[in-house]
Parts: structure tokens; C-alpha cells; sequence
């Protein structure tokens, strides 16, 4: 039984935060790129949502106002991940992390399309 | 609405009505599109009307669609649920029944046709497993690919809308260097499509292997990609599947579709090398054409809102009244406008008709891609509508250089770009 909790602790938490917040962004500890990250990171860039919003990673616990950072494990985000990739089960989540297969939002910053406040922005969209 | 989807659509209803499920109940809709519409139509056929169509689109709120007015979701819970049914035929089902349940609407919700087959919004072990079944014959579709074109790298392009593989093939080569993909091992490259339009416009840009597969195929194909994190594959779109959040960005900033390809799809710089298609051909028959002396028309489009026949019908009359001979550009079961002839030239023969003709009058469609850079004058009309559910018009996203590009509202044709050359203009009396 607590390895079934453990094996399935990342969807559990995952559907726990679907009933509590509006939007979900989940951060990949594997993407070593400070640069994109530490968009999500910053208060500012969420100063114009109204949205009741949940950042996943690794990084230190903190809220303000309606945003709430929690920490995930290593293990849980390979969890919620494996998933996410196996099917689309909200519209609600989003994930940062940079992949090789599809193009994507950050692809805009690089080539001076979006800034990174404007990145936040399209991921709360 | 393409026909298998119409025919599901059709099918669905049908169901529905055999089971008493919407009789005796106000009829909503949900998601104001060219499906919606079709459904919107089929059920006044039968004799149903349709109290709304709920739509998040501020911009559409407050329109009408055959006297069916567009209103935002939440107005639905001003009913009691048990005396309404939501019908919902728009691509994003999985997200507006999750809304109406959030917002909560315990009323019926019904889905009439089965476009995203990667979305069910339920994390249980028993969709979770199927789930898996589907990756798993995607993974075995994946090494089919594989086994028949080996050392490939291979391109999915997942939706069959003939402009989004027209720039996915543009700026291929750029991408293709951009990775150094030959130099990872690939001799070549495999471009999979859905449907022989799309495949034409993918052949016209050279000597590329191309595989038709269906809807369903690309389907579990890409979500194999994404499970696998294949590297030996890349989706070439630009919302499709879910994971791609490019057109996120248009929320706040307007981004053309070229730009869109170049630069969110393929992470290729701004102004980076598009290339142009190599592989066209003369039509047979072009000596039935008057050279100069013609107009083709093009009315026809999947997923954009028709223009009124009376607007074609018009313009036709002033070509025909100036001696000029006119053609409609159809396909399988399009019919031709009326006192025109129909034409059928394949995708790589379409631009030496346009260039015979000497004039081109289409609605802004995949089409007008394909002829892009054709030596001719070229019209492309855009109905009056916003991309998706963002505040900018088609125009803004899909206008092209080198076009006259028109907004048509109803009751007038509103230039918006390029001054007409000297030639036909048609006025309205």
C-alpha cells in the first residue's frame, strides 16, 4: 500500500491541485536553463492575473497573493510528466521544459518575439 | 467540416434523437466555429431551434448565427439544468465540458463529433491504461515508418489544412541545417501527411519521401513521439498536439502565421531563409484558358465561414459582362459557381492556371498559400472573424504580400491593405 501511495503520489497530487487552482505550471528540474525558469520565479510576472495559480518545481515554498509555489519531487514530476505525455488530461497544466520533438513559447523569446513577462503571460492563457 | 467528421457529426444526432435526449430541451451549442454552424444548421433542418451558442470570445458574444445568438458559457446556469442539453461538435470538447462542470452546469452535455483523440480529462487507472494501448500502437506505427523509410528523419504534420503544410515544408530546409539533421545519422527525410491535398503540397517542395496516413495513424503516432521523446521524429505544427502552446502567444501579441512556423515551430531566427516549391507543373489543359482573359475563382475553404453566394455570384456577373472568361477552382464534390466552368488542376499544377488566367479571386484559404508567389493579380477575401478565440481578425494573421487582401462584412467589401491595380473592381449599387 505505500509503495501504491508512493508510485501514484505525483497524480494525486496533480488532481488535488486541479480542484484548487485555475492553472497549473509544472517545471521540469531537468531544464537547466536559469534564464527561463527564473521567469516563473518572479512575483512581478503574475501581478496582472486574477487566476489562482500553482507553480510546481524544486525551488523553495512561497505565496503571494493568488499564487502559490510548492515543491515537487524528482520523482512526483517524473510521474505527472509520464502522464502528461501520455495523454492530454487538462487544459489546466502547463509544463516549462525545453523539448527537441515540437517547437514551443520559448522558441518566441529566443527570437525576440515574446519577453519573458510575456511568456508568463501566454502560459496563464 | 470535412465529411467523415460530418458523417460522425450526423450520425451522433441522429443517436441522440433516437434516444429522446434533446427533445423537449433547450438547445445550446458550445464553441462558435464552422462545425458548430453545420450543426447549428442541421438541427433547424430537423426542426429543432437553438437557444444559444456559448462561447468564451468576448468579441463573438452579442453576434448572431441565423438568429441564434452567440453568449458567454456562464448564461446557461440562469436555466435549470434538467431542461437543457449542451451539444458540442468544436475541437476543444474535453475543455469546454470540463468548464460547464466548473462552472456547475449539471446538465447533459453531449459530444457530436470526435476531434481531439488526445484529450480525456480523467486521471483513472482505466483511462490511464488505455491511454497506454494507444501509445503502444503508435510506438508500433512509429517502427512501421521506420522499418519502410530507414534513416529518415521523420516530420508530422498533424493537421490536414493545406497552409500549415505549405510553411511547415517552406521552412524545412532551414530546420533540417539549423539540427544538422544529416549529420546525425539521416539520409534523408520523411514527411507524414493527412490526405493527398496535403500531400501534394508537401511534394511540390522537392524530393522528400512522403507517407499518407490518416487522422487517427498521425494520431497515436505523435503521441508516441511525445511519450517516447523520439529523436528521430518532429511535429511540424503549431497547436497541435496539446503540448505545442505557440498560439498562447497570440493572447497578447500578434504574430502572423509565417512567423508562427518560422520562428515558434522551427526556433529559427526571424527572417531566416523560407524556400520556395521546386517541383511545379503546367496544366494540361491550359490552352482552354484564356490567356489574361480569365478569373479563377476559389469559394471553397474546410474550416473558414463561407461568404455569401450572392458575393460570387456578383463578382462573376462583372467578369463575365467584360468578356472575361470564368472558372471555380473545385474539388471532389464542390460545385462550380453558377455560369462558371469548373477546373481541377492538382496542387502543382494550380499555379501555371492562376498565372494563365492572369487573375485570382479566392477565399483566404490553404489554397492562397500554394499560390503565394504566383505572377498574377491575386484577391484573397477574408470573412469578418477572429483567429480561434484571440482578439485578432484573420487578416491580421493570415494576410499575405504581394495580395490584395479584403475583409468582407456583410452588407459592404471593405478594402483593407494593398491599393487595387488598375483593372476590375466591382462596386455594390
Amino acid at each position: 500500500m505505500a509503495e501504491m501511495e508512493r508510485r501514484n503520489r505525483g497524480i494525486l497530487s496533480i488532481e488535488k491541485a486541479l480542484e484548487e487552482f485555475d492553472k497549473i505550471i509544472l517545471i521540469d528540474s531537468r531544464l537547466h536553463d536559469r534564464q527561463l525558469t527564473e521567469a516563473f520565479y518572479d512575483e512581478d510576472n503574475f501581478r496582472e492575473t486574477d487566476k489562482r495559480v500553482l507553480i510546481l518545481s524544486e525551488s523553495e515554498e512561497k505565496r503571494v497573493g493568488n499564487i502559490e509555489w510548492h515543491y515537487i519531487s524528482e520523482s512526483e514530476t517524473r510521474e505527472i510528466l509520464e502522464i502528461y505525455y501520455l495523454y492530454e488530461f487538462s487544459n489546466r497544466i502547463a509544463v516549462v521544459a525545453r523539448e527537441r520533438t515540437f517547437g514551443s513559447l520559448w522558441d518566441y523569446v529566443a527570437a525576440g518575439l515574446l519577453t519573458r513577462k510575456e511568456l508568463v503571460a501566454a502560459m496563464l492563457a | 467540416m470535412d465529411k467523415p467528421h460530418y458523417e460522425e457529426m450526423l450520425s451522433n444526432l441522429d443517436r441522440l434523437l433516437q434516444n429522446g435526449r434533446i427533445q423537449n430541451k433547450k438547445i445550446y451549442l458550445f464553441g462558435h466555429c464552422n462545425a458548430t454552424e453545420e450543426l447549428a444548421k442541421l438541427l433547424m433542418e430537423k426542426g429543432f431551434s437553438v437557444e444559444a451558442i456559448l462561447d468564451n470570445n468576448e468579441a463573438k458574444q452579442g453576434r448572431r448565427f441565423c438568429g441564434i445568438m452567440v453568449q458567454a458559457p456562464e448564461t446557461i446556469l440562469a436555466e435549470a439544468a434538467e431542461d437543457t442539453a449542451v451539444c458540442i461538435v468544436a475541437r476543444a470538447y474535453a475543455e469546454m465540458a470540463d468548464q460547464l462542470k466548473r462552472l456547475g452546469y449539471q446538465g447533459a452535455v453531449y459530444k457530436l463529433a470526435d476531434y481531439n483523440t488526445y484529450a480525456e480529462y480523467c486521471l483513472s487507472k482505466e483511462t490511464i491504461a488505455r491511454k497506454k494501448i494507444r501509445v503502444e500502437q503508435g510506438i508500433h506505427l512509429l517502427h512501421e515508418m521506420e522499418r519502410k523509410y530507414p534513416k529518415c528523419f521523420r516530420i508530422l504534420c498533424p493537421f490536414a489544412a493545406l497552409g500549415d503544410v505549405y510553411y511547415a515544408m517552406s521552412y524545412l530546409p532551414s530546420f533540417l541545417e539549423k539540427r544538422k539533421i544529416y549529420s546525425c545519422g539521416f539520409d534523408g527525410c520523411v514527411i507524414g501527411v493527412i490526405g493527398k491535398a496535403c500531400a501534394g503540397v508537401a511534394d511540390i517542395f522537392g524530393d522528400y519521401q512522403i507517407e499518407v496516413l490518416s487522422q487517427e495513424e498521425m494520431d497515436y503516432m505523435v503521441q508516441a513521439v511525445l511519450y517516447t521523446k523520439d529523436t528521430g521524429s518532429f511535429i511540424a505544427h503549431q497547436d497541435r498536439p496539446y503540448v505545442i502552446n505557440l498560439h498562447k502567444a497570440l493572447y497578447t501579441k500578434c504574430i502572423p502565421l509565417e512567423q508562427i512556423y518560422c520562428c515558434g515551430v522551427y526556433g529559427l531566427p526571424k527572417g531566416a531563409r523560407a524556400s520556395m516549391p521546386i517541383r511545379l507543373q503546367p496544366y494540361a489543359d491550359l490552352e482552354q484558358i484564356k490567356e489574361g482573359k480569365a478569373v479563377i475563382f476559389s469559394p471553397y475553404a474546410k474550416s473558414v465561414t463561407e461568404l455569401p453566394d450572392a458575393l460570387w455570384d456578383e463578382m462573376v456577373e462583372v467578369y463575365l459582362n467584360r468578356g472575361y472568361q470564368c472558372f471555380t477552382n473545385v474539388a471532389g464534390t464542390e460545385k462550380p459557381l453558377i455560369h462558371t466552368m469548373p477546373i481541377s488542376p492538382a496542387i502543382s499544377e494550380i499555379q501555371s492556371v492562376a498565372e494563365r488566367a492572369g487573375t485570382f479571386i479566392g477565399i483566404r484559404s490553404g489554397i492562397c498559400d500554394v499560390l503565394k508567389e504566383a505572377k498574377c493579380r491575386k484577391v484573397a477575401l477574408y470573412p469578418d472573424y477572429n483567429y480561434c478565440d484571440t482578439k485578432w481578425k484573420a487578416i491580421d494573421m493570415y494576410a499575405l504580400e504581394g495580395w490584395e487582401n479584403m475583409v468582407y462584412r456583410i452588407g459592404e467589401l471593405q478594402r483593407r491593405c494593398i491599393a487595387v491595380k488598375d483593372g476590375l473592381i466591382w462596386k455594390r449599387s
